[in-house]
């Protein structure tokens, strides 16, 4: 389909961007959207709900993480139960959580939930500040719910931990 | 927010446009994007299924409609199956299903507005319809969630994803 020159893994690994680093999808930098104030609070509001279990998790920010040889995903958050061996790491974490951006298109947060689900990641969470509304995503797709739920760590996430 | 000029409804409602008719939103025309070939075969499969039920059950269904949801938001549904022939040209009571038919540049937080404005006007079914992940989701007092198929009990109808999705 697309005719642009494809760039290598290494060369992307190298390079470095004026706005949001894209995405490595097959040789193909796939730009992604700028984070808003909305964007940018709901992630850190994550970051601090998290912080208070520390003890157990090791919390990350957008991460780039590589899926497969070719496919580099950034995570706007994620958390993992060991610290990852690698820069970018190749294991997939415990909880991802991609936050909806304004101009973000309904079928390419679609895909990056399914490749996030092919991967192996257990808990895959949206978060839509506009709309405010939680999603998980697992085998039976996409779903609202009114509250982020991790029972193996009896802890759970209400809105208004997230949402200013 | 915006800086552009509104439009009187009246307006809006002689002009024609060359691509798709935009929706009327609160005196702002907003674009909505070319439905491609999925979303073309996705909207007429979906009528060839429910326009049989037209007799039996004495359903009006229609592709491409513009409904005026309140005075100054006309918005226009993939597909609508009203029990009522609206009295309307641009029917002003809410149809019983409708259904949004996702184009690849459709943004998350568009879709999700829209389908919480039908849901507030008072629509019981409403649906969507993703060809590119070939996905059904449902949308009611719950938000948005993904099903394996789409149940219609009272017209004794179940829509699967290989009936519409090619």
């Amino acid at each position: 389909m697309s005719t642009r020159a494809l760039v290598p893994v290494e060369e992307y690994l190298r390079m470095s961007f004026e706005g949001p680093d894209p995405e490595y999808l097959d040789g193909e930098l796939v730009e992604r959207n700028l984070g808003d104030d909305s964007h940018s609070s709901t992630q850190a509001r994550l970051a601090i709900f998290f912080g208070k279990h520390l003890d157990r998790m090791k919390i990350r920010t957008e991460l780039h993480m590589r899926l497969a040889p070719s496919r580099i995903r950034i995570a706007d958050f994620a958390v993992f139960l060991e610290k990852p061996a690698e820069r970018i790491p190749v294991s997939p974490p415990h909880i991802v959580v991609e936050i909806v951006s304004p101009g973000d298109r309904y079928v390419e947060i679609h895909d990056k939930l399914e490749e996030y689900r092919n991967w192996g990641i257990k808990h895959i969470w949206l978060a839509d500040p506009t709309s405010r509304t939680f999603s998980v995503y697992d085998d039976g797709g996409l779903r609202e719910v009114r509250v982020l739920e991790l029972p193996e760590f009896q802890v759970a996430i209400q809105k208004s931990d997230v949402f200013e | 927010m915006s800086a552009r000029a509104l439009v009187p409804v009246e307006e809006y409602l002689r002009m024609s446009f060359e691509g798709p008719d935009p929706e009327y939103l609160d005196g702002e025309l907003v674009e909505r994007n070319l439905g491609d070939d999925s979303h073309s075969s996705t909207q007429s499969n979906l009528v060839g299924i429910l326009h049989p039920l037209k007799k039996k059950y004495r359903i009006h269904v229609r592709p491409e409609i513009h409904m005026r949801l309140a005075p100054t938001r006309i918005r226009v549904a993939d597909l609508a199956v009203f029990r009522e022939k609206p009295a309307d040209q641009i029917p002003s009571s809410p149809p019983h299903i409708v259904v949004e038919i996702v184009s690849p540049g459709d943004r998350y937080i568009e879709i999700h507005e829209k389908l919480e404005e039908y849901r507030l006007w008072g629509i019981k079914h409403i649906w969507l319809m993703d060809p590119t992940s070939r996905t059904f989701s449902v949308y009611d007092d719950a938000g948005l969630r993904e099903v394996p198929a789409l149940d219609l009990a009272e017209y004794e109808l179940t829509i699967q994803k290989s009936d519409v999705f090619e």
